[in-house]
């Protein structure tokens, strides 16, 4: 029982350590990171148990590779502070308001697609702008689409793509309308093509 | 074929057209092997944002881009009891002859009720574009082909209880 | 002037290298072995099959001075083969020489130096291979470019200067190493992109615009601009001292690329055709595809109502055509016998992803011809003078 603990000590704290090189390089020689000896003693006992000693097989040493990429690296960070993201989402709803009022929906679009907030910790801003722009969605009539987008710019409409997929995500929440934003996406797929459909895809920064 | 499908379809059709951009990708993991990163998740770059396309709660794609395979999951539109056992043993009916449909999957990723695993050697040995019409062509069916059974389910249970109640009119 | 198109093989061409009287080729038929064709007459035959790879052969070069092939693979190997006399039989053969990758993952990529004394290797093992001969052993050895590749490697493109490399990898950037040999190189001169250059310096460090994998790199026939594409649908193009221009294109990603002058690509990849890029240090734009087969039927027919927006093409022909007739006329052909799936045949010369552009003829130091070849078995000579203009809009 000794001998085990210590082994598991040791598997722990290999893997924890860092870059555990022999690990993870020669992954292929030892399919089994584990010495044979330690391997009979957990099987002395009763199998309930070797079932349980086998959590540490679960165990992803890749991760412990300095090289491999992890998730935030992915991406570049969004360089602003949460509660600016969030100031500013509120700033640009009530400028979509005035906007909307002189029904100019290209400008409505324009102000809420750009800076859109991006990676962790601004939920309630993404939420916001989200909510922001399915009003001008919702509200906009649907011969008027083709124009709108068309004079969108590019980066506005790679991220109102974006949403658009954010939206189909989440059917269901707030006024989201599975038809409006079909719609739209069928028109934006005409106009700025299937590349766009790629870059939503590609791009990390998740709006 | 009502107005709302239409443009479902053509939001799926693009999404797999733009999904279908694989090439062979040898795993960086495992050495001298070759698996579809989306299932294995071995790496996060070679993994693309999933796309969902969805007509309601009810309807909805699921599609999982990586560098060498996708992932696409279907839930069928199941309205009431009779149709949700329907889409139950017609899905469990395919998969269980899943390696007959090529790109088809045993097992459907969870929250959805069939799933397609295409990787680059479907892509190389199959025409892309007959790829994703063949899939676009199973979400017309699958509907269909519920409701047609419904109705057949219904017409016999009439036929049923009318032989059933006739022996009480005599 | 039509493109002279080939069909080499029942099954998809991961690579193809031209010899350097582009009287043989050789190509990867996305199997183990390497294939050679020799011209004869109008038709490409098959006169030699070089098996020596136990996976997948992921890429050819073929030396144009020196004649050697260099061949990688995904079994984690890389072999250069040399024509010598077959002592018994007096023919020429081709032999393998041993290369010492020291990488353990798949090899991806790999590239003779313009001087032909090295050859760059990319690898799945995060590294680039720089080989080199060693005469005393009679076989290549290898350097690792290791820092700061952080996932697959999946392309490489030398400098002119036989120094200085390009790699783009599947973690989202294209970078310049210098892959500087003490025992083969002399110090080389400076360039835009460094004066000092010990091995493994980082000269440059360009992230894809949109988080896409860098599919491939190249230089510019000078050495003095960078071009990429990657899985973003963008095509980048780099001046070390100046701006960074990027063009997001509206189709499908681009994989492979290749400059036919100091001021103009042609770029390739999942749309299946080639399309010519072109500018100067002011500004790039797309001119047009070299395919002229979609832009005829465009014009016509069902497409007209949709604006002529040419972008999505496939998207509008054959079933999206289906699915509006049924949706408007109430027409559901689809489910009925054969009428559909006629269209089987797509628009375009190649049937489906061009894998390789590479250039085939140079008069004057500009390429005149380049070759493709794709997923649908075939090989396509385009002229690259011959850019048709209807696709124009389509690559803003």
């Amino acid at each position: 029982m000794v001998a085990k603990s210590l082994f598991r000590r040791a598997l722990k704290e290999r893997c924890l350590a860092g870059p555990c090189q022999d690990l993870t390089h020669s992954r292929n020689k030892h399919k089994h990171p584990i010495p044979s000896q330690q391997y009979s003693i957990a099987n002395d006992h009763d199998p309930l148990r070797s079932i349980m000693d086998t959590a540490f097989r679960k165990i992803d040493i890749d991760i412990y590779d300095e090289d491999v990429l992890q998730e935030s690296e992915l991406y570049d960070a969004d360089p602003r502070d949460p509660a600016q993201v969030l100031e500013e989402a509120r700033q640009r709803q009530a400028a979509v308001r005035t906007f909307l009022a002189k029904s100019d929906v290209v400008g409505a679009l324009s102000t809420v697609l750009e800076n859109a907030p991006y990676g962790p910790n601004v939920d309630q801003a993404k939420e916001l702008t989200l909510q922001t722009l399915l009003t001008i969605l919702n509200t906009t009539k649907s011969t008027e689409i083709p124009g709108v987008i068309k004079s969108l710019s590019q980066d506005a409409q790679d991220t109102l793509m974006k949403y658009l997929y954010k939206g189909m995500a989440m059917p269901g929440w707030g006024d989201i309308s599975g038809s409006v934003l079909l719609g739209w996406h069928e028109k934006l797929t005409e106009i700025a093509g299937t590349g766009c459909i790629v870059r939503t895809m590609t791009d990390r920064r998740l709006v | 074929m009502s107005n709302v499908l239409r443009p479902y379809l053509a939001a799926v059709r693009s999404t797999l057209t733009a999904a279908l951009t694989l090439e062979n990708f040898s795993s960086q993991i495992v050495e001298r092997h070759n698996k579809p990163e989306v299932e294995a998740r071995g790496s996060k770059e070679v993994l693309l944002n999933p796309l969902t396309i969805s007509r309601n709660e009810n309807e909805r794609v699921l599609i999982e881009p990586s560098v060498n395979s996708i992932r696409l999951s279907i839930k069928i539109k199941q309205a009431d009891e009779i149709e949700r056992i329907l889409c139950h043993q017609f899905t469990r009916f395919m998969m269980q002859r899943a390696e007959s449909f090529i790109v088809l999957r045993r097992k459907p990723v969870q929250g959805y009720d069939i799933s397609f695993l295409i990787t680059n050697t479907h892509s190389e040995t199959m025409l892309k574009h007959k790829i994703v019409d063949f899939i676009i062509q199973f979400m017309e069916e699958v509907d269909k082909e519920i409701s047609e059974m419904k109705l057949s389910l219904n017409a016999r249970a009439r036929i049923v209880a009318e032989s059933y109640l006739t022996a009480f009119n005599a | 002037m039509a493109p002279e198109v080939h069909n080499l093989s029942q099954t998809p061409i991961t690579c193809h290298a031209f010899s350097p009287d582009r009287r043989q080729l050789a190509i990867s038929p996305n199997s183990n072995d390497v294939q050679i064709f020799s011209r004869q007459g109008p038709e490409w035959v098959a006169t030699e099959t070089l098996s020596e790879h136990d996976k997948l052969v992921t890429s050819i070069d073929w030396a144009p001075n020196s004649n050697r092939i260099v061949t990688a693979s995904q079994d984690r190997n890389a072999y250069v083969w040399q024509e010598t006399q077959d002592p018994e039989t007096n023919k020429l053969v081709w032999k393998p020489t041993l290369v010492l990758l020291r990488i353990n993952r798949a090899a991806t990529h790999v590239r003779w130096s313009p001087k032909e004394d090295k050859f760059a290797v990319a690898s799945g093992a995060r590294a680039i291979a720089i080989c080199s001969f060693d005469s005393e052993n009679n076989w290549w050895v290898s350097k690792l470019l290791k820092k700061p590749i952080r996932s697959t490697v999946l392309s490489v493109d030398w400098h002119p200067n036989n120094v200085l490399l390009a790699a783009g990898s599947a973690d989202m950037k294209a970078r310049v190493f210098s892959a500087y040999i003490k025992e083969v190189d002399e110090r080389p001169a400076a360039t835009v992109w460094g004066s000092k250059l010990p091995f493994n310096t980082i000269c440059g460090e360009y992230a894809s615009p949109a988080g896409g994998w860098v599919h491939a790199v190249g230089f510019s026939p000078s050495g003095d601009v960078l071009a990429f594409v990657s899985h973003d649908s963008s095509i980048s193009i780099v001046y070390p001292t100046g701006p960074v221009f990027n063009i997001r294109i509206s189709s499908l990603p681009f994989v492979t690329l290749t400059w036919t002058s100091e001021d103009s690509i042609v770029a390739a990849g999942h749309d299946c055709q080639p399309v010519v890029f072109s500018g100067s240090e002011a500004g790039w734009q797309g001119i047009g595809s070299l395919d002229h087969t979609t832009a005829p039927k465009s014009a016509e027919g069902p497409r007209a109502g949709y604006g002529g927006s040419s972008s999505v093409g496939r998207l509008k022909a054959g079933a999206f055509a289906t699915f509006r007739d049924a949706d408007s006329r109430g027409q559901s052909s689809i489910s009925g016998s054969g009428s559909p799936s006629a269209d089987t045949k797509m628009l375009t010369v190649h049937q489906n992803t061009i894998t390789s552009v590479r250039p085939y003829e140079t008069r004057g130091g500009q390429v005149t011809k380049v070759s493709t070849t794709g997923v649908d078995g075939k090989l396509v000579i385009w002229d690259v003078n011959d850019v048709g203009t209807g696709g124009a809009s389509a690559w803003r």
